[in-house]
């Protein structure tokens, strides 16, 4: 159907593993072909740009260089990873910038698109895929895009950071119903959370309490540390999934080990929603 | 000038702020800070950078970009912050939450050894860094039950490239 190139960065072997997992089951079921970035790095998270610059941007760039040898696009399901490797793109775009990382990193035999992975879903042909898979169902679902999917907009150029729709699109092609709400682009703490714990977790029940009044049963969202925060630090007991979990039920290829590895059950909601394939 | 510079590395120019304070007013975490976001902008301005690098919300900012977003001018506070926390650490300053700093220092440790983080050994450094040894205990060994803390370390073929991005300035 279509070729990627793929860059799932250290939580989706880790902490994100059910993120990882049901990412590369849906892929392979939709018959997207997808190929790991070479020899990829940790492109710096929240910690390079913290405290050095020059690495904020090698070590994303390092792994727009591998992936420049491979054919395609770039596609990537964490929001951090996302982020600066789109920023170590714009980095590039200027000669001198580029001229400055090649001095260390070598020549670029191009510089690759990169996109979010939710924008490989949102595609015409694949949502169409998507809708011959519909569940039938009233569970309420509160799409929560965290940060890093949207700002900074000059450099992401992604979606409206206000109002994002990508998540809602793809549920909703899948007949599940998503509310509206106003924190969808609401910071969850994102790497406060062992430094400043309390401090998220304020900010994750100020979430979770405005998902309730809209209604929703549930979260889904596409950044592995909203996930993580959101599950980590509330008392409320929502399951909070990823987006490609939700995919995976609807086309019936979910595993009990995605399940498994959540800190909140989320069995409850997960039956509700099979129940409607 | 300092503000010059700033300018310069943050790409944006933040004389043009007109104290409209839409930044404190959005920040998630500005009820937390010291220093309110539109006044890290008017210090910034007026080269107060010793007491912004000593203050606690250069490391309270999630870089979240709300305020850069939603500024009438373009102006990311958040930006202004990254900067002062490099600045901080080139500087040897003693931040003002030293987990905030410990736990980036820990992970950029993680990714110098193996070239993408090791959870676990991250984790302890920054434990035996911070001496807090009991904080989200239980929830540390929940995870590492879960299977979402794996003990063995990946090193990636091309760590000496990594370590040389480390080395030179």
């Amino acid at each position: 159907m279509k070729r990627i190139i793929y860059y799932p960065g250290c939580t989706l072997h880790s902490t994100a593993y059910e993120y990882g997992n049901s990412t590369e089951a849906v892929l392979k079921h939709l018959g997207i072909e997808f190929e790991e970035i070479p020899d990829w790095n940790c492109c710096g998270a929240a910690s390079a740009k913290s405290l050095n610059h020059r690495l904020s941007i090698l070590l994303p760039a390092r792994n727009l260089r591998n992936a420049a040898d491979l054919a395609g696009d770039v596609y990537v399901p964490c929001a951090g990873c996302y982020n600066n490797l789109m920023k170590a793109k714009k980095a590039m775009e200027n000669e001198e910038g580029r001229e400055e990382i090649e001095k260390k990193l070598g020549k670029f035999h191009r510089i690759p698109e990169v996109y979010p992975l939710m924008n490989l879903f949102i595609d015409d042909k694949v949502l169409k895929k998507l809708s011959e898979n519909k569940l039938n169902t009233d569970v309420k679902i509160a799409c929560y895009y965290g940060c890093a999917f949207l700002r900074p907009e000059e450099i992401l150029q992604n979606e409206n950071p206000e109002l994002p729709k990508s998540i809602d699109t793809i549920l909703n092609t899948l007949g599940v119903h998503t509310v509206e709400w106003p924190l969808k682009s609401f910071c969850c703490g994102g790497d406060l959370s062992l430094a400043s714990s309390d401090i998220v977790s304020v900010l994750v029940e100020k979430i979770l309490i405005y998902a309730i009044e809209a209604g929703a049963s549930a979260i889904v969202t596409a950044c592995p540390l909203c996930q993580a925060n959101l599950e980590m630090r509330q008392k409320t007991k929502m399951p909070v999934f990823y987006f490609t979990e939700i995919i995976g039920i609807a086309l019936g290829i979910d595993e009990n080990k995605w399940w498994k590895k959540h800190l909140v059950d989320p069995g409850n909601v997960v039956s509700k929603l099979k129940g409607g394939r | 000038m300092r503000v010059l510079e700033i300018n310069d590395l943050t790409n944006q120019n933040i004389l043009l702020c007109y104290q409209c304070q839409k930044c404190t007013a959005t920040c998630p975490v500005s009820n937390y800070m010291d220093i309110k976001p539109d006044v890290v902008v008017r210090m910034a301005i007026n080269g107060k950078i010793n007491e912004l690098m000593r203050c606690k919300t250069i490391w309270l900012c999630t870089g979240c970009e709300t305020c850069g977003s939603r500024c009438p001018n373009l102006i990311s506070v958040g930006k202004i912050n990254e900067y002062l926390r490099q600045l901080a650490f080139e500087n040897n300053i003693e931040p003002a939450i030293k987990p905030a700093l410990e736990i980036h220092r820990a992970f950029l440790n993680s990714i110098e050894r193996f070239g993408i983080v090791h959870e676990a050994s991250m984790l302890a450094e920054f434990k035996i860094r911070t001496k807090d040894f009991f904080s989200d205990l239980k929830l540390g060994i929940k995870m590492f039950l879960k299977g979402k803390i794996p003990l063995k370390p990946h090193t990636i073929k091309g760590i000496r490239e990594i370590k040389r991005m480390f080395e030179e300035k």
